[in-house]
């Protein structure tokens, strides 16, 4: 189980992420919405270690992460929101690379990668620059990089994003499946649709403090809303979307 | 309405700015400091020429016509100059110089004619070749318009003057024609990802010809040499003495071999600008759509036949898994980063061009040593490329390449620093150590006796180790993942200053070493010294990798004034964690840091 207590990043005297606490329990998909700048990013980085919370603690299964950060850096994965790659690097050498990074023998690190690459539809291109992938091809290579070693913790920033249909609904099914088997994950998304198929519960973010924090339709039922988005508008939104859009067209006809 | 002009002005400012690779700068680092710095090098560089090479013209009590025959020699060298600053500089521009896939994509799309952007790239060329031409010659052109005009007075100064100029504007067109061509041309026969991979090569090759040409060109600014019937093949080959013909030519001389060089020069200005043009034309209406419509990915058949070799040789040589991925990370950068291949060129060329010119001085008896007996020159030569590669390398794995994707690093940093840090070293054994004791090795062996060369090696192998233990002792970065100041450009211009102390070091140890071979008991002696410092830099090394307080650096950041008290810095490794150690089969087991 993954648990946030009272955990701040300040920049520049700036709260991006402001005394956030939640759960994420272990078997349970945990979405985490918010809008852009909200500071979903940052704290997935904090969780990952990559960046440090200015205050608060972040816990898994009841251990502060700091404590043994090795440990720690061996049982989670990540999937960060940019598909930051080596771009010189084929899929399998980067793939390959991670692989001995994490210690993985020769002959281990090259069953996993190949199978990996082809059952994420990368085969044919594996000797093939990072340089010359799609964003999609990309975003897979950065899931198999994540899943590699079977890790508990499955830390998600938008895994969806130019992906195609059909690996969209590959990776839903993953998802849950890795759910089902005791993987504590955090998914971040803008995609609502995702999140309601997937998510058993959510957490919504605004302006870096937690908004809400319930099952999905815990939080339908409580606001008397029909979806999960109208829900998020109505938590993280502070604009009127239609006069925005009309604002953005009187823009471009003045 | 479309506004040809302001388009150009537009276009011509990102051109300009782009006329250098931006990727010499380091994230954040500002294209102004870059130029500020290489304009003042290029200034300094030519006073300190001006200063040195002009006074002894004004004090010399020998007749003028004398001293301008003797001043072709230094003309030669300024053309000569002026043409390899203007190639090297092209080469640091190679991306830049035909069009490429950002400006076929971001402006095509735009309402801006073809020719727009073809003249305003042109100009934005010339005008930073201009520049350069300029800083390379501003002292020199004064000195030298009064050292060959000053006898007709004020016209005479006045001609040698334009003539200078003119003479390097010429010699800076023919080398930018020539090399705009031929990547221009390569680009007409070839795929646009073919043409990459081609691109990288040719600029190496003309890295290295424009160096070679410029250290080992033989000296034949002289009457006796200009007018040797044997040295006619190499006045038509070498473009410095057809400009320096053109000099003498535009400032009156009658010397029929200056007049044949000089109608040389314009002949093989015009071949080039025309060729050139016509090439680029070519670019611009063909390479460009060319771009457009490559194949978003092309799929390789099978891994290159390097990358096979170098896996195998790897898995083979490496047991532990981060020995293998940091070596295979570190040499397919190197192969595959333009700017880190580029600035490790630059490292070994320089090293190269100075063992060559002491090879061809040994060759050419202007020593009493002969080259095909043991020698100080050729053990001179050897450690000169040591000692320029080795650093060179050291230097290059400072500099980042693709900063952000650093994060795969860290967030699998699960074994300890010090392995990261043994890997390192393993890497520049392997990736520069030993090649060039293996090909100094094969190359000494082919022309003296054994035993000479073996004694060479030992000395050779325990200096190379004092080297690369020396440099990696305090380098806490898994090459290419740290950040680099901002504003700091990646050219080192310090280079300078260590290229004459290694210089100092590799003549005078060269020449220790070859005092010391010819007795035992001295050879004894300096391999018992070189052995204990190299004992003691290895376990400095080893006393720095393993220490608990050094985690690995992925954040070059200046010390601050005031420290917050953060006690642990983002993302980086302090000591009192327990690292896991890999077995050589399975998983991960508990283990305490070590070697």
């Amino acid at each position: 189980m993954l648990e946030l207590r009272n955990v701040s990043k300040i920049y520049s005297g700036i709260p991006v992420v402001n005394r956030a606490s939640f759960l994420a329990a272990a078997g349970e998909v945990t979405g985490y919405l918010g809008p852009n700048g909200s500071g979903k990013s940052t704290t997935l980085k904090m969780i990952t270690g990559l960046i440090e919370p200015s205050e608060g603690e972040i816990l898994f299964h009841g251990t502060p992460i700091q404590r043994d950060r090795i440990h720690y850096r061996q049982i989670f994965g990540y999937v960060p929101e940019e598909p930051q790659v080596y771009p010189h690097l084929s899929g399998a050498e980067y793939l390959q690379m991670i692989c001995e990074l994490r210690g993985f023998t020769d002959r281990e690190a090259k069953e996993k990668v190949q199978n990996l690459l082809r059952l994420f539809a990368l085969h044919e291109d594996r000797d093939v620059a990072l340089s010359s992938y799609s964003k999609g091809m990309r975003q897979k290579v950065l899931l198999a990089a994540a899943l590699l070693h079977n890790p508990d913790l499955i830390l998600l920033d938008e895994p969806f994003s130019g992906l195609d249909v059909g690996s969209v609904l590959i990776l839903r099914d993953l998802i849950k499946n890795l759910a089902a088997r005791g993987k504590t994950i955090l998914l971040s998304s803008h995609e609502m649709d995702t999140i309601e198929r997937v998510c058993s519960r959510v957490i919504i973010l605004s302006k870096g403090r937690v908004a809400a924090d319930d099952s999905i339709a815990q939080l339908r039922t409580l606001m008397a809303l029909a979806s999960l988005e109208q829900v998020f508008s109505q938590l993280a939104l502070e604009q009127d979307t239609e006069s925005v859009s009309r604002e953005i067209i009187e823009v471009i006809e003045s | 309405m479309l506004d040809e002009r302001r388009q150009f002005r537009v276009l011509f400012r990102v051109f300009l700015s782009r006329a250098v690779e931006l990727d010499l700068l380091s994230p954040g680092g500002n294209v102004e400091n870059l130029a500020i710095q290489f304009v003042a090098l290029l200034l300094a560089f030519n006073f300190v020429v001006a200063y040195v090479m002009t006074p002894r013209y004004f004090t010399s009590p020998l007749p003028s016509a004398i001293l301008r025959v003797n001043a072709w020699s230094d003309e030669e060298f300024l053309v000569s100059t002026t043409i390899s600053v203007v190639g090297m500089f092209l080469i640091l521009a190679w991306d830049n110089l035909l069009p490429d896939i950002r400006d076929a994509l971001v402006l095509t799309v735009l309402p801006v004619r073809a020719r727009t952007i073809a003249f305003s790239k042109i100009t934005a060329i010339a005008c930073a070749v201009g520049i350069v031409v300029v800083c390379v010659n501003f002292f020199t052109s004064f000195c030298y318009a009064g050292i060959v005009g000053g006898d007709a007075g004020t016209f005479g100064v006045v001609r040698a003057f334009v003539s200078y100029w003119m003479t390097m504007a010429f010699a800076a067109v023919f080398m930018v024609a020539v090399l705009v061509g031929v990547p221009g041309v390569t680009a007409q026969f070839l795929s646009y990802r073919s043409f990459l991979r081609v691109s990288g090569v040719l600029e190496l090759m003309a890295f290295f010809a424009i160096l070679g040409v410029y250290f080992l060109k033989p000296q034949l600014a002289t009457v006796a040499a200009l007018h040797a019937p044997q040295n006619a093949s190499w006045l038509n080959l070498l473009p410095s003495y057809w400009f320096l013909g053109l000099f003498e030519r535009l400032n009156g001389s009658g010397d029929p071999v200056l007049v044949r060089l000089g109608s040389r020069a314009i002949e093989a200005m015009i071949c080039a600008l025309l060729a050139g043009g016509t090439v680029l034309a070519l670019v611009y209406l063909r390479t460009v759509k060319k771009i457009i419509e490559a194949p978003d990915i092309s799929r390789a058949a099978h891994l290159p036949l390097g990358s096979r070799i170098l896996i195998a040789l790897a898995t083979r040589i490496f047991r532990r898994p981060i020995d293998r991925a940091i070596l295979l990370f570190i040499s397919r950068t190197l192969a595959r980063s333009h700017r880190h291949r580029l600035l490790l060129a630059i490292y070994g060329g320089i090293g190269l061009a100075v063992a060559l010119a002491y090879a061809e001085s040994l060759v050419r008896g202007e020593w009493e040593q002969k080259w095909y007996q043991p020698n100080a020159l050729l053990l001179v030569a050897s450690f000169v490329i040591l000692f320029f590669v080795v650093p060179g390398m050291r230097i290059v794995f400072t500099f980042p390449h693709a900063l952000r994707s650093n994060w795969i690093f860290r967030v699998t940093a699960v074994q300890h620093p010090s392995r990261y840090f043994f890997a390192v070293r393993k890497a520049l054994y392997c990736l520069a150590v030993f090649p060039i004791l293996a090909i100094s090795g094969m190359l000494l062996f082919a022309l003296w006796p054994t035993r000479p060369v073996l004694l060479h090696m030992g000395v050779f192998l325990l200096v190379a180790i004092l080297a690369a233990e020396k440099l990696l002792h305090g380098f806490r970065k898994i090459p290419f993942t740290c950040s680099y100041l901002p504003g700091k450009a990646n050219l080192n211009f310090k280079l300078g200053a260590y290229a004459a102390v290694i210089l100092f070091a590799a003549h005078w140890g060269g020449f220790l070493e070859f005092w010391a071979i010819e007795k035992p008991s001295r050879y004894v002696a300096l391999v018992a010294i070189l052995l204990t410092l190299a004992v003691w830099a290895r376990f400095r090394f080893h006393e720095f990798a393993t220490a608990p307080q050094t985690p690995i650096q992925f954040e070059e950041r200046p010390p601050a004034d005031v420290y917050a008290l953060d006690l642990r810095l983002d993302g980086e490794l302090l000591g009192g964690d327990v690292y896991v150690e890999p077995k050589s089969r399975g998983g991960l087991r508990w283990g305490t840091p070590g070697r």
